[in-house]
């Protein structure tokens, strides 16, 4: 990973990058989401600069991507964002939605054109579904309610699936019967927290189709 | 003599009654209700977990779509949680698996603790399904 500084980056360490008028705001429930979002916004060949205390976990995720990051640096937000990216004449600036009260968040809205919403292939407000790659990713809670949604993503995936299940909080047995069902053949569950492990690990405790990977704490 | 917290010395009652096709709410309220007398997060997960298939079952084998009434008792001894199915389901034993498909989701869930008891019995024309949660499991 390698981030290069420019003339540009340096006027943004110095507050003095010009703020493209209009432009867009996310108002992100999760840091996971904020990178996914960051990263998608960044075009390929893109000249990027990245205003915010850590540059890092966005520069990790381009690089992720197969994206190797043109200019990253870090300096102060014009907006009073997180964090905000500049990619070419665009500029998107990153809230933390659970950090806002309600009228921080009207100011927000109201100073920026667009409001981006992350791309998800489910999302009921219980559990999100997002992809990257071959990645699927699974946050909030899987139950009777919306394991169709799992059933339905793991059908359209490849079959080399990996499911990321660290921001899973919950999963009923139920749900995991019907991942089993679903697997076409052996499925990657990426970091899961300890009580989804376990339902995991008792419904299929010889890993035959479903395979712990990784631990993250709940 | 040892200062027991209050949630230990008193036993509160608590009914409520849940969409059992969307049981996040659920969720939510054991939670809630649990975890001043459960500090470890795991074992109130487990708790959480078993209560949420406990419901599960009760409604998708009710011959027709109803909240499923649930009781949460909280005391010196222990949690229990209470709820009743409109069908007659049979009894779990945590060391045998089910032959009855229906009870079979809720017998893996409680392997997920062994602190954790579900036992299921007849009441009136169906059955009320008991999750206790004995004392001395949080110490």
């Amino acid at each position: 990973m390698s981030a290069r500084v420019d003339g540009a980056a340096a006027d943004a360490k110095h507050g003095r990058v010009a703020q493209p008028d209009p432009h867009a705001c996310l108002l992100s429930v999760s840091a996971e989401q904020r990178a996914e979002v960051a990263s998608a916004f960044v075009g390929a060949g893109d000249r990027v600069v990245f205003l915010g205390a850590d540059p890092g976990w966005f520069v990790r995720r381009l690089c992720e991507d197969g994206r190797a990051p043109a200019y990253a640096c870090a300096g102060p937000s014009p907006c009073g964002a997180e964090a905000t990216v500049l990619s070419g004449a665009r500029m998107l600036c990153l809230y933390d939605n659970h950090s806002l009260s309600g009228t921080r968040r009207a100011a927000v809205l109201a100073g920026h054109r667009d409001l981006l919403v992350a791309p998800a292939l489910f999302d009921d407000r219980i559990l999100r579904i997002t992809r990257r790659g071959d990645v699927l990713r699974l946050a909030g809670e899987v139950d009777i309610s919306n394991r169709h949604a799992v059933i339905e993503a793991m059908r359209g995936a490849p079959d080399a699936l990996m499911i990321d299940m660290a921001s899973l909080r919950f999963i009923d047995a139920g749900g995991v019967g019907a991942m089993y069902a679903a697997a076409a053949g052996r499925v990657r569950l990426l970091r899961p927290q300890p009580t989804p492990r376990k339902v995991v690990q008792l419904f299929d405790p010889t890993a035959e189709r479903l395979v712990c990977e990784g631990m993250r704490r709940g | 003599m040892v200062d027991r917290p209050q949630a230990l010395v008193r036993t509160t009652r608590l009914i409520a009654a849940f969409d059992p096709t969307r049981p996040a709410e659920l969720r939510r309220w054991v939670f809630t209700n649990a975890a001043p007398l459960v500090p470890d997060t795991d074992l109130l997960n487990a708790v959480v977990l078993v209560v949420n298939e406990a419901v599960t079952t009760a409604g998708v084998t009710a011959p027709a779509e109803e909240d499923i009434a649930v009781t949460l008792r909280r005391g010196p001894a222990g949690l229990r949680c209470e709820v009743l199915a409109t069908a007659v389901l049979p009894e779990v034993h945590r060391s045998r698996l089910p032959s009855d498909r229906r009870v079979r989701e809720l017998w893996m869930a409680m392997q997920v603790s062994a602190d954790i008891d579900v036992h299921i019995r007849p009441y009136g024309t169906g059955s009320r399904i008991a999750v206790t949660l004995l004392p001395g499991a949080w110490s």
